[in-house]
């Protein structure tokens, strides 16, 4: 009887124990929202993303970037995976460079390193971007042939004008 | 003179022609030639080509777990699910995103997510690319998603970047069934 006690102690002791192991084991990470700046950037902008993080200490903090055009309907295949540098306690922070003229929006999600193992956040981020309006020639869609058939009509244009004038001549 | 002159003429206007026509084929294409062949993983963790669904018309959609309009291609691709016998149509949903750290668990995810938030059960195989992303090399290269459809010999028949509607997918599928 007096045995049976001891294993019933001993063993609720293990089990104590082992549920103090694996709650030191387990990554705990909190993560705040993604801030992005500015707000509402302009296609291929450059833009500073920043996360706060409590909890674990991670060895490395990373953001996805992912690029889509929401009128074509398609998420652009070359995201970009940044690594983010600590910039004050708990506070990550890096530059992207957006790459698509064409891009409508962008999807930011953030893991970080955590006792050897990548924890993604629950949280994501949709960041809708604002007309392309420097002026540099962009057409808004690189794949939209609208450019090139103005070029198509000055040429036909240039070239009858000239045919004629060798025909008057 | 006048003669030689015109036939500058034609000949200017048939190289823009030329240059129109170039510059306008678009971004879709309706061809009939071979699809490679590919591998890959299924979420029950079978290993299967896309050489095995040849006899039946095949809608490959290239897609990923975050991709927004990946998602509003399932529902499209939920109609074509019910408005084609399985014996004639095949849909394979293969998320091409594995190398940039998509898993198994996140497309099972998405699965469920439809099932039990929108009552919209995703009826067809799912897989997954290799960690290599072998497939996304070459079927999605520009992006997800990538929708192909192959006739029943294993051509591709069509391709479209992005997402596709029901009704434009029905058409080519219709015409791939029937030029069998």
């Amino acid at each position: 009887m007096k045995n049976g006690k001891k294993c019933m102690l001993f063993a609720m002791i293990l089990s104590v124990g082992g549920a103090v192991c694996c709650s030191a084991v387990a990554a705990a990470v909190t993560f705040g929202d993604i801030n992005v700046s500015p707000a509402s950037p302009a296609p291929q902008s450059t833009i500073t993303l920043s996360i706060s993080l409590s909890g674990d200490t991670p060895s490395e903090v990373r953001v996805r970037v992912e690029e889509c055009n929401g009128r074509t309907g398609i998420c652009f295949s070359d995201a970009q995976n940044v690594s983010m540098s600590l910039v004050s306690t708990g506070t990550y922070q890096t530059s992207v460079t957006l790459k698509h003229a064409d891009a409508t929006y962008f999807n930011c999600t953030v893991v970080a390193k955590i006792n050897g193992n990548w924890v993604p956040s629950t949280k994501w981020k949709v960041v809708t971007l604002s007309e392309n309006s420097n002026g540099d020639g962009d057409n808004g869609n690189q794949k939209t042939p609208g450019f090139e058939l103005v070029l198509i009509m000055v040429a036909i244009g240039v070239s009858l004008i000239v045919t004629r004038r060798k025909r008057d001549k | 003179m006048l003669i030689s002159g015109m036939k500058k003429q034609l000949a200017l206007l048939l190289v823009f022609l030329v240059i129109f026509l170039t510059v306008f084929a678009g971004c879709t294409t309706e061809k009939d030639y071979s699809g490679e062949d590919f591998v890959f993983t299924t979420l029950s963790g079978e290993t299967k080509n896309l050489s095995e669904y040849s006899g039946k018309v095949i809608v490959l959609d290239c897609m990923a777990v975050n991709c927004q309009p990946c998602m509003r291609q399932m529902l499209e691709l939920k109609k074509v699910s019910e408005n084609y016998s399985r014996n004639d149509v095949v849909i394979l949903s293969i998320d091409v995103w594995v190398s940039s750290g998509e898993t198994a668990s996140m497309l099972q995810g998405v699965i469920d997510a439809f099932k039990n938030q929108g009552n919209v059960t995703l009826d067809w195989t799912f897989g997954l690319d290799d960690s290599q992303g072998t497939i996304e090399k070459i079927y999605a290269s520009s992006g997800v998603p990538t929708l192909y459809i192959f006739n029943r010999k294993g051509n591709i028949y069509y391709s479209h970047v992005g997402y596709e509607s029901f009704t434009e997918l029905s058409k080519k599928i219709d015409e791939a069934l029937s030029k069998n």
